[in-house]
């Protein structure tokens, strides 16, 4: 008896100390990994130095044939194998390479691409952005630094690109991923209905609002009219999550739009707790006026969906990001014609610049010509349009007009064997087609919109949430069950919007706000 | 089974009939509010969506519609692919993983065999402790390369060791060892021992990690998730789980934008997560009752019997 306790004992100690060196290896092992793929990494680089020499020179036959993956988030595409087989036809006199397109679907794409990219599988292009744990993977190490290869290999996607998009894609004055020419800044505002518009005869007070910028209060008489006209409609669209206090405010998100803590659009660097500044007290205030008055649904704040009410014509302004052409594409989806207007200036942050990008991955063995094709993806309009809207012929076919096209015969976006409807995942879109019944002007109100954009003073910033981990979640769950109900005007805000701070500053608040100060002022040393 | 037709022979196991009616009462009110909710989910998968919209869920809907499962089933070919991928790893996954439990159970439940301890130790170490789901795919994906292949949507759930634990425990002390013994003295070899006396007294037992198997493979689309690619290859839940993410997404862009200017005005949003419930657990239910009938007697194992 005395033998097997002792031995017990002795069990359960080795059981410990291996499983303590086991650990300890698992570490140390990371950390080997790490350097290892930096070195392989940095490997091809060198070796791609003589390789250029022989890039650059017209004898391009020479470039051995390689095989590449790209993975991205979407749906994937019956025909996927047939527009590979186009796109590498037309790649092999180009670049000698093939490439794979792998199609992640959306609910997998969160869990599959962080083991993708730790396991070092074959990946030599992967889909990245802010909201796709970008800033973290380049920690890691997974994507591989092209602030040297990129001139070499992509020289005409670095002279096309906006600057400010590279300034934002930086992580410590590095490049590690190309962004997607697409829209960079960002606008909110609301949009509505022109046929009730002119039902309930207010075209031209809303009209006006595409000049003069309005305030939430210059909407009350609006309201009050689409109130009296017809009482099945609320004024006002909104559900659970729309917080208009950020709409009409467009403070500086640090980091993700969801964790709290912001800065004054382009007024200084402090840090502040939006849900304590007068101005979001004054826009609650207002809401709650406007949800005694009836023009917000009685049971905004638990209603989760918005759409069925959007499609179904039972609000009148919608509240949202607003972009050149935004009304007629989401109008067309909706079937019915919308109009917009913007309330606050076009504003560019660390997350429009890092909505879309493609990264080249560390493991790749490959770099050069993963450049080289990225390079075509975003100046070649052949590749951009194949992989965007498949095969000529058998997915789309041209039509009278330059530029447009349509779906093949027979084939909608629901029924085509390849139409993943990403476009901004697929480099520049400014080379993109238009289908038909598109607005053609619509690149060229793209570029006026970017252009007339405003950069955030920390733009390039990238907020390291990992350190205050917890406090967010416990911030962000504080926060789903109180912010609805004051967000939309359903509580009293004087008497709501206190209790809801001390809570926040009991879920830890405050050590949030001043991990992202102490974060920013770092970042701002370097600059 | 006790039945409310009275036979004198077990009068003296009958209850009241104020009792038994009760029991009967409180039984019935208890299925339905098991099958309610199924019934409920089933009505609302044919409900159109306009209706949902216009008036919730309800068991009598005002107009039906079968939007939902045509949108499910657009693509009928890859759906009856993917039912048997689900049904063959089932299958084939249950009969080999109970088959694998219980041998290896069955060893280390034998105080004859030597490496005993060793054995169950690597079982009871690697329940407590695994290598993380990162070095797992690389060892499936990149050392063995099994991806894209039907053995990996089977081989790691083959051997569980909670399983193996279960069954070593259900040996040990159901199963004596003068038995084994006997079987012994009379000629039979370890093999015969195994299959002829050993499975055929666990069928308790064999049934019930059978079942939790059955649940295991037939649910299981995360490793479909990591380790497939290719279309032909996909099981149904994983392919289910697939077409609702994706109508999630086209729901969610059709409110942010749209280049590519399609209708999402009529795309069945609620109808069809019900619709994708019903269409999951039809085979499974099937399995339930003819598994139950082996349950019956676990239960009843070991209790003091004539």
């Amino acid at each position: 008896m005395r033998f097997t306790k002792k031995a017990l004992v002795w069990a359960m100690i080795s059981v410990f100390a291996f499983s303590m060196v086991l650990t300890g290896c698992g570490s140390n092992n990371n950390k080997t990994s790490a350097t290892e793929t930096k070195e392989t990494a940095s490997q091809p680089a060198s070796t791609t130095e003589a390789a250029t020499e022989t890039a650059s020179e017209p004898e391009q036959e020479k470039l051995a044939p390689v095989e590449l993956n790209w993975y991205l988030p979407a749906a994937p595409q019956k025909d996927t194998k047939l527009v590979e087989k186009a796109l590498n036809d037309y790649l092999k006199d180009k670049i000698n390479a093939t490439v794979h397109l792998n199609f992640v679907d959306w609910g997998s794409w969160k869990d599959k691409f962080p083991v993708l990219l730790a396991s070092g599988s074959n990946v030599d292009i992967m889909f990245t952005a802010g909201w796709s744990q970008f800033p973290q993977s380049v920690a890691k190490g997974y994507f591989a630094d092209i602030t040297d290869l990129l001139p070499k290999y992509a020289p005409k996607t670095v002279e096309n690109l906006p600057k400010v998009l590279f300034e934002g894609a930086r992580v410590a004055g590095k490049i590690y991923a190309i962004p997607t020419s697409k829209e960079i800044a960002h606008t909110n505002g609301f949009a509505y209905s022109t046929e009730l518009a002119k039902q309930y005869g207010l075209e031209d007070q809303l009209k006006a609002f595409q000049t003069k910028i309005p305030t939430l209060e210059d909407l009350e008489p609006i309201l009050a009219t689409v109130k009296a006209k017809d009482p099945n409609v609320s004024p006002l669209g909104g559900v659970y999550n729309m917080n208009f206090a950020m709409t009409f405010l467009d403070f500086d998100p640090v980091g993700d739009q969801n964790i709290p803590g912001m800065l004054y659009k382009n007024k200084d660097t402090v840090v502040v707790n939006e849900y304590e500044t007068p101005e979001y007290k004054e826009i609650f205030k207002t809401m709650h006026k406007y949800y005694k008055a009836g023009y917000v649904r009685k049971d905004a704040a638990i209603v989760k969906d918005g759409a069925p009410d959007r499609k179904g014509k039972k609000v009148f302004l919608l509240g949202g990001t607003t972009k050149p052409l935004a009304n007629e594409e989401v109008g067309a989806s909706y079937g019915f014609p919308l109009e917009q207007f913007s309330i606050t200036t076009p504003f560019i942050t660390s997350n429009d610049t890092q909505g879309s990008m493609n990264a080249v991955v560390s493991s790749s063995k490959n770099p050069e010509r993963a450049l080289m094709f990225l390079e075509l993806v975003n100046t070649d309009p052949i590749v951009n349009n194949i992989l965007n809207y498949g095969v000529e012929g058998t997915h789309f076919v041209r039509t009278d007009v330059d530029n447009v096209i349509d779906f093949a015969p027979g084939l909608t976006g629901q029924n085509s064997g390849y139409f993943p409807n990403a476009f901004w995942e697929f480099g520049n879109q400014f080379l993109n087609h238009f289908t038909k019944g598109q607005n053609t002007k619509k690149w060229d109100l793209f570029k006026e919109y970017n252009d007339s954009g405003v950069p955030s003073k920390i733009l390039g910033f990238n907020f390291d949430a990992e350190p205050v981990k917890t406090e967010i979640a416990a911030v962000a769950n504080v926060r789903d069950e109180l912010l609805p109900s004051i967000a939309t005007g359903t509580v009293d805000p004087e008497v709501f919007l206190p209790k809801f701070n001390a809570r926040m500053k009991q879920a830890g608040l405050d050590k949030i706000i001043a991990e992202k100060q102490k974060q920013i002022d770092a970042w701002l040393l370097t600059k | 089974m006790a039945s409310i037709a009275k036979k004198k022979s077990n009068i003296e196991n009958q209850i009241s009939t104020p009792t038994n009616i009760l029991f009967h009462m409180i039984f019935v009110l208890f299925v339905a509010l098991c099958i309610g909710p199924l019934i409920l989910i089933f009505m609302v998968s044919i409900t159109s969506e306009s209706t949902l919209t216009a008036n919730g869920y309800s068991f009598f809907p005002k107009e039906f519609s079968f939007q939902a499962y045509e949108y499910i089933f657009s693509d009928t070919e890859q759906i009856i692919r993917s039912y048997g991928v689900s049904l063959f790893i089932t299958i084939a996954g249950t009969l080999l993983s109970v088959f694998i439990i219980a041998l290896y159970a069955y060893v280390i439940s034998r105080k004859e065999f030597k490496y005993r301890n060793f054995f169950s130790f690597l079982v009871f170490f690697t329940m407590l402790f695994n290598g993380g789901l990162v070095p797992t795919f690389m060892i499936y994906s990149n050392v063995l390369g099994w991806s894209d292949t039907l053995f990996i949507l089977i081989f790691p759930l083959l051997v569980s060791p909670m399983y193996v634990i279960i069954m070593k425990t259900f040996f040990t002390s159901s199963i004596p060892d003068s038995l084994v013994e006997a079987a012994k003295i009379d000629g039979a070899g370890e093999w015969r021992i195994f299959f002829s006396i050993i499975l055929r007294l666990s069928t308790p037992a064999l049934a019930t990690i059978g079942l939790f198997n059955t649940l295991h493979y037939w649910n299981d689309w995360f490793t479909a998730l990591l380790y497939i690619t290719d279309e032909k290859l996909i099981p149904l839940q994983f392919l289910l789980y697939r077409v609702q993410s994706t109508l999630e997404y086209l729901i969610q862009i059709s409110s942010l934008s749209g280049q590519g200017a399609m209708t999402m005005a009529d795309l069945p949003g609620q109808s069809a997560r019900m619709a994708l419930c019903i269409v999951t657990i039809g085979p499974i239910i099937l399995a339930f009752p003819f598994f139950q009938k082996y349950f019956v007697k676990g239960l009843t194992i070991g209790a003091i019997k004539g």
